[in-house]
């Protein structure tokens, strides 16, 4: 067997590669993002702009005050959190079928969301501020919420120190349809604006402003590569809670670590810019199926390709009824939906082959 | 022999291997063990075994009898409630699930198959106990998975989905994962419940290979009574989380033993090639 026809060889070059589509197509999408609104500015200017502010570029500016003002306050900082969002739900959603063993799962899936949106849904319809707080009292309140279901569902679901995979979906499917109804119950008391100004924050917003949002993107971020640590023992554990352990993993204390990280990161994102659905769900089987279920791939890969996949769905939806927005999160199931189904179709053996 | 359910059952080290094979020391040995599971009220034990290098061990008994609660405990997996499991005179109970898992492989009955794996990616999921924490494998670890593959006869599956695999080929596939382990004690259950006669003997080839020649001590739950004769060097005879007979494959297979834990009229002949004993269930006559 030469080097170049290992297994390991090829499977490096493979990856490798398909990394690079996945950050190309990351690339695009964020040079899109910048590009496209009601200022059209060239992708080219945009990155002119960026690199000039990082001190890297020395051009002489062809660009205006204004449009710099745009790029940089405005533009920039939406698609980075866009980007960082959908990363997240990437992530979240591949760990989260890799835990559950189920493939169905999805980052809202154990209520955590819920309790964020639960939290929102109170701070917007009795419209409380924390002082000195207010442009953050909003995500605060939200991730206090999913802070606290996160401990319900702990509390519930994990005994004697071991997850039941079936036990925590029916926990969290209990959750969710409890808090669902508790908000309707607000809803049903609350003045029609503002429950309209809830339900298109609830569908995704990533328009909200204020210094204090790098913050959450630091801890997204930060979980996110903490959770790829635990890629080897993520695919012992997709063979089942005895194998993974006879292979050398800690699979309760393994489980609850990724379970605590992904709640916070779960809890952030939604904080930050309300349930953007389907991306948890769609990234991970794409990667999957296209290339492999191995989760040293499929973490990195899914979390570019949600990041790309929120900025698209945030720049399209930004674009296509212009000067109104439609919610990010109706975008990506809109355009997620199809294409998974197109996928499924041409490779379902591989996918449900149970 | 007849062994009365006393609990505590003899030594596997004695008997067989004193006289003949005296280098043969326990890799894996269990005092005075017990478990129960709260739920149910199954409680399994006291029990005392050990599992010398080299040797086949079978465990055989009627559905729920607590065999695989048995390979659980012995893999560490479940914590006895009471009693004392040593693997190389280590109590288990202070190892971590990663040495564990450099001396101890271990073959489920059945794996999911949720993901899309293909047949070689599991397989070299075996060297994950080897592998430094960050560090992915070498050639060397792929040498092992290759190896293991081809002493399964599963080398042609490699590039295949897990999940497209028959019962047969996926059974082949978990045991070569076991094997790229390169563990010291090998835990199977079941191995062979869904393979032809040719796998059958092709797998159980590997194992007395393994275990002769590199020493590797194997542990099985076996269904069928006449490959546990034929191939394992002890017994162990289970009914309701006891043990009803352990020794020599010619002790335990006895028309008395089968009848009183498997509630089944059998006849036992000796096998004319091999001398081992041959069991077959009487036809009940109209």
């Amino acid at each position: 067997m030469t080097h170049a026809e290992t297994f390991l060889h090829r499977r490096r070059l493979t990856w490798t590669a398909w990394w690079i589509v996945c950050t190309l197509l990351a690339a695009i999408a964020i040079a899109v993002g910048c590009a496209i609104g009601p200022v059209p500015i060239s992708p080219l200017k945009v990155s002119k702009i960026i690199l000039a502010h990082m001190g890297a570029g020395h051009w002489a500016p062809d660009w205006s005050a204004v449009e710099q003002t745009i790029v940089l306050k405005i533009r920039v900082p939406r698609v980075i959190t866009g980007f960082v969002v959908g990363a997240s739900l990437g992530v979240v959603g591949t760990a989260f079928q890799c835990i559950l063993r189920n493939p169905l799962a999805d980052p809202f899936i154990l209520g955590v969301s819920s309790g964020a949106a639960l939290g929102a849904s109170i701070a917007i319809v009795l419209g409380i501020t924390i002082p000195f707080l207010s442009s953050a009292s909003l995500p605060l309140i939200a991730f206090f919420g999913a802070m606290l279901a996160t401990a319900f569902i702990y509390r519930i679901a994990i005994v004697h120190g071991t997850i039941n995979p079936h036990t925590l979906i029916l926990c969290g499917v209990i959750l969710n349809s409890f808090l669902s109804s508790v908000m309707m119950i607000i809803y049903s008391a609350a003045s029609p604006y503002r429950v309209h100004s809830l339900l298109l924050w609830l569908m995704g917003d990533l328009e909200s402003t204020g210094e204090w949002r790098a913050i959450p993107l630091i801890v997204m971020s930060a979980g996110c590569v903490w959770v790829s640590t635990f890629a080897k023992r993520m695919n012992a554990m997709s063979l089942g809670d005895e194998a993974a352990f006879a292979l050398g993993v800690e699979v309760s204390r393994t489980k609850q670590a990724i379970f605590l990280i992904c709640a916070i990161i779960v809890g952030s994102a939604v904080s930050m810019s309300g349930m953007i659905g389907f991306v948890g769900l769609v990234a991970p089987h794409l990667c999957r199926t296209l290339v492999t279920a191995d989760h040293r791939f499929v973490l990195p890969a899914s979390a570019l390709v949600g990041g790309a996949l929120v900025v698209f769905a945030d720049t399209f939806g930004r674009w296509v009824l212009s000067p109104a927005e439609v919610p990010v999160g109706a975008v990506t199931a809109l355009i997620g939906a199809p294409f998974f189904i197109y996928i499924l179709r041409k490779r379902s053996k591989i996918v449900w082959s149970d | 022999m007849d062994q009365e359910p006393t609990g505590t059952g003899q030594s596997l080290g004695d008997g067989h291997g004193d006289s003949e094979e005296p280098m043969r020391r326990p890799v894996i040995a269990a005092a005075g063990l017990s478990f129960s599971y709260q739920a149910s009220g199954f409680a399994l034990g006291p029990l005392d075994l050990s599992l010398a290098a080299g040797e086949i061990f079978g465990i055989v008994g009627p559905n729920g009898a607590g065999k695989t609660t048995l390979l659980q405990l012995l893999n560490g997996f479940l914590r006895p409630h009471s009693g004392l499991i040593t693997l190389h005179g280590k109590p288990m109970s202070v190892l971590k699930a990663r040495s564990i898992a450099r001396s101890i492989a271990f073959v489920p009955h059945q794996a999911p198959t949720t993901f899309p794996y293909r047949a070689l990616e599991i397989v070299l999921m075996g060297r994950l106990p080897h592998l430094a924490p960050l560090r992915s494998e070498r050639a060397s670890d792929e040498q092992a998975a290759r190896r293991a593959m081809v002493d399964t006869d599963t080398a042609h599956l490699a590039d295949r989905y897990f999940g497209e695999l028959s019962g047969g080929e996926r059974q082949r596939v978990m045991i070569a994962m076991a094997l790229a382990q390169q563990p010291r004690v090998l835990l199977l259950d079941e191995p062979t419940s869904h393979l032809d006669i040719k796998h059958v003997a092709s797998v159980f080839d590997v194992l007395v290979s393994l275990s002769k020649r590199h020493g590797l001590a194997v542990a099985a739950v076996l269904h069928d009574l006449n490959l546990a004769s034929g191939y394992c060097d002890k017994l162990l005879m289970m009914a309701h989380g006891r043990a009803e007979a352990l020794g020599r494959p010619s002790d335990v297979l006895s028309v008395k033993n089968i009848r009183r834990v498997f509630e089944t009229e059998v006849s036992v002949v000796k096998n004319e090639s091999t001398g081992a004993p041959f069991v077959f269930p009487l036809r009940k006559m109209g």
